[in-house]
């Protein structure tokens, strides 16, 4: 194998001078590392992202004037300023069964970081309304598209009629500028939600559309007492000192990695704060939002109980030391805070500088809480210290038991296939490949993911019995299934990277990861898988239709992760 | 335009070759005996340890792998030592954990929460000493330790994965 490498390197040479020059590490600039200096490629619209915060990076010989192949997209280029309302914070719509609610889709404009945007919002609002209904509640949403693209809107989670599902292409057409849409919701589990659009994910969610869903369980103590309830979203957004960083109009960008943002946002605000009282629980009923980002988070030494996920609660509840929580998740935790002081909620990673080949851990306060000398209210010591089992919970999952153990009826390989970028990029890209972390926390490889778009990176769900892909799997299950599928995330392929996979409509049940099997169950709609994992999952089908699993990056999503499965009444 | 091509195409194939093909397992890791013209073989295996996210962390960031090690066959203690001992260190060596004891055909259990680290097998005089003191018998190096800056690449300095 040696002599075959050394030949082919030789090779290289040979033809190296032809076709790309290998880069020459003797002209980089090792004292340059500030950012990008001297590799600030691209203009205006079609600029370079700034470099993860803490990373320097020099420029890489022959990558000078490379730029994403796309038409550059922001949102109001041309639009009267003065005509864009300026986004309000989300109010809370508490619906009765049989309400119903009008949502528009439209411009706003965000003053961020001093500087004031043109963005997305919801009825005007960031993020959307925060839609409060109990559990087995119907309303109807009559949804108005004034964006400048075509648009729809799932609701994510949500095992409603397949015609309300809101996956263009799939339940329905998109909604055209100007155009209206009637969904139906019916919201048959309690836990947290969201929506978002189904259209541009990577453009539409980006900048704004997003909101949450709050189903009340007729249970009195469905979650444990606490003093606080806490509806949190979480979010990021890259800009630079001109703004907003340009989306691809013609095709998706930040094709490989995702696109990661650099000002973090919490229910659409920089700066989150809380104040409690000494003693208080906090229930925090946490969505991810973020198109790529999984997020890390730690409350200091104030102890935190996980217990609930995507669709209700775990068996059993655990303390957790953080959460991990990636994108589209759901997770409801309960934090107390006894003593006085502020605490900051830190999102710590550690960061891999691909070019440096180096991890560094990397902490973004996405929040504080402070907790003052008054002492609480009503204390909830004894319930927090109490780790439930819910029989109740485990009873669901009984009639499935028997479904744990056997052959996947399923098997899908998430892999990737990238064609057509520059040589140089791929040369560095093939040697980028000695090591994958499980999760990619951040962007290390900034100017490779900056100029791949949807064009050249083809994000896959492969079938292995059948060996189709994506959109071309054919998937039939009836109402009544159980439906074994195996996953796992090629960690050989050029750039792998983990994935949130989301299955629309039903719900799952996360059964042996790696082969081991999960002590503690909840039912999800949404999957993480890191690098070179397994997980075997069951579909419950329970609700007939034609319905869209995916990658819940939203640029995988663009570049091509998705597939349909079919459940028959 | 089509030899130029080829040639492209031709280039994009060698390089993805040279990539992949010391592409290192990231679960696996190969341990090696470190004497003279040693033939003794074993691995180290890391699972993601346990965790309702899928993903176990610590609250510093690190990814928290259950570690499970495995070596056949051990040569016969000598001098003063009563007992091999698996270890995970750091590359600055900043930090090193005891792993346990490593009997020959048996699994030695235990969790790292490290970024670059590497196994180690010493020989020591007793199994449960909180640093290796003995000389070390077998190695082997996680998969992120062989990353390296992008200047290192020996490909790029004109040189040959070795």
């Amino acid at each position: 194998m040696k002599r075959l490498l050394r030949g082919a390197l030789v090779a290289l040479g040979a033809v190296g001078t032809a076709v790309a020059q290998p880069p020459d590490t003797a002209r980089m600039k090792h004292d340059e590392h500030a950012g990008h200096e001297g590799m600030k490629h691209g203009t205006g619209a079609n600029r370079m992202p700034p470099m993860p915060k803490g990373m320097r990076m020099p420029p890489i010989p022959g990558l000078e004037g490379i730029a994403p192949k796309m038409v550059p997209y922001l949102p109001g280029e041309g639009m009267d300023l003065a005509t864009v309302p300026m986004a309000t914070p989300r109010k809370l719509l508490d619906l009765a069964d049989g309400d119903s609610l009008e949502l528009v889709a439209g411009f706003v404009k965000r003053k961020l970081r001093g500087k004031e945007l043109v963005m997305y919002g919801f009825n005007g609002q960031y993020p959307g309304p925060l839609i409060r209904v109990r559990q087995s509640a119907r309303i109807v949403v009559h949804f108005k598209n004034q964006l400048d693209m075509p648009s729809a809107v799932h609701w994510h989670g949500l095992r409603l009629d397949n015609k309300s599902d809101g996956a263009p292409g799939v339940t329905q057409d998109p909604v055209p500028v100007g155009g209206t849409f009637r969904y139906e919701l019916y919201f048959p589990d309690p836990g947290i939600y969201w929506y978002h659009p189904h259209v541009r994910e990577d453009i539409q969610q980006d900048l704004g559309l997003y909101g949450n869903m709050l189903v009340d369980s007729p249970e009195p103590n469905y979650y444990n007492p606490a003093n606080d309830e806490q509806v949190v979203m979480l979010d990021d957004l890259l800009i630079d000192d001109e703004g907003i960083l340009p989306y691809g109009k013609d095709v998706g960008n930040y094709a490989i990695m995702g696109r990661f943002g650099n000002l973090f946002l919490v229910n659409g605000e920089p700066d989150y704060r809380l104040s409690v009282n000494k003693g208080d629980v906090v229930r925090f009923l946490f969505t991810n939002v973020a198109n790529t980002r999984t997020f890390n988070l730690s409350f200091g030494d104030n102890p935190v109980k996980l217990v609930g996920a995507d669709i209700g609660r775990f068996e059993r509840e655990e303390m957790v030391e953080t959460v991990v929580i990636a994108p589209a998740q759901r997770y409801a935790i309960e934090v107390k805070f006894d003593k006085p002081g502020t605490y900051p909620i830190p999102n710590t990673v550690q960061a891999l500088n691909n070019f440096l080949g180096e991890f560094q851990e990397t902490v973004d306060t996405i929040g504080v809480v402070t907790v003052g000398t008054r002492p609480t209210t009503k204390d909830h010591g004894r319930t927090f210290a109490t780790l439930r089992t819910l029989p109740q919970v485990s009873a669901e999952f009984a009639p499935y038991r028997g479904h744990f153990d056997r052959t996947p009826d399923k098997d899908l390989l998430l892999t990737v296939n990238i064609q057509g970028l520059p040589i140089t990029l791929t040369a560095f890209m093939s040697v980028d490949t000695m090591y994958f972390p499980p999760q990619e926390w951040v962007d290390g490889m900034r100017d490779m993911n900056w100029v791949s778009t949807s064009r050249e990176v083809h994000w896959i769900m492969r079938d292995l019995q059948t060996k189709r892909e994506n959109m071309d799997i054919v998937w039939n299950m009836k109402v009544g299934d159980v439906v074994k599928v195996r996953m796992t995330n090629d960690g050989k392929s050029m750039h792998p990277m983990s994935h949130p996979i989301h299955f629309h409509g039903q719900r799952l049940l996360v059964v042996a990861r790696n082969g081991i099997p999960e002590s503690n169950l909840a039912w999800r709609d949404t999957i993480l898988l890191p690098v070179g994992q397994t997980v075997d999952l069951l579909i419950e089908a329970t609700n007939p239709g034609k319905w869209m699993a995916h990658c819940h990056i939203a640029e995988h999503l663009e570049a091509g992760m998705m597939m349909v499965f079919t459940v028959a009444p | 335009m089509t030899g130029r091509f080829i040639r492209a195409a031709g280039a994009l194939g060698l390089l993805g070759l040279a990539g992949f093909a010391a592409r290192p397992d990231l679960y696996v890791i190969p341990l090696k005996g470190t004497g003279p013209g040693s033939r003794l073989e074993g691995k180290a295996t890391l699972s993601p340890a346990r965790s309702p996210f899928g993903l176990a962390t610590t609250k510093d960031g690190y990814f928290v792998f259950d570690l499970e090690v495995e070596v056949p066959i051990l040569p016969p203690l000598s001098g003063t030592n009563t007992a091999f001992v698996a270890w995970v260190a750091t590359a600055q060596l900043d930090r090193i954990e005891r792993i346990g004891a490593v009997v020959p055909g048996a699994t030695t259990r235990g969790k790292v929460a490290m970024n670059k680290f590497m196994v180690v097998i010493t020989a020591e005089p007793n199994a449960t000493g909180p640093k290796w003191t003995g000389p070390i018998v077998m190695r082997g190096n996680s998969a992120s330790s062989y990353l390296t800056n992008f200047s290192g690449h020996t490909m790029f300095n004109g040189g040959v994965p070795q």
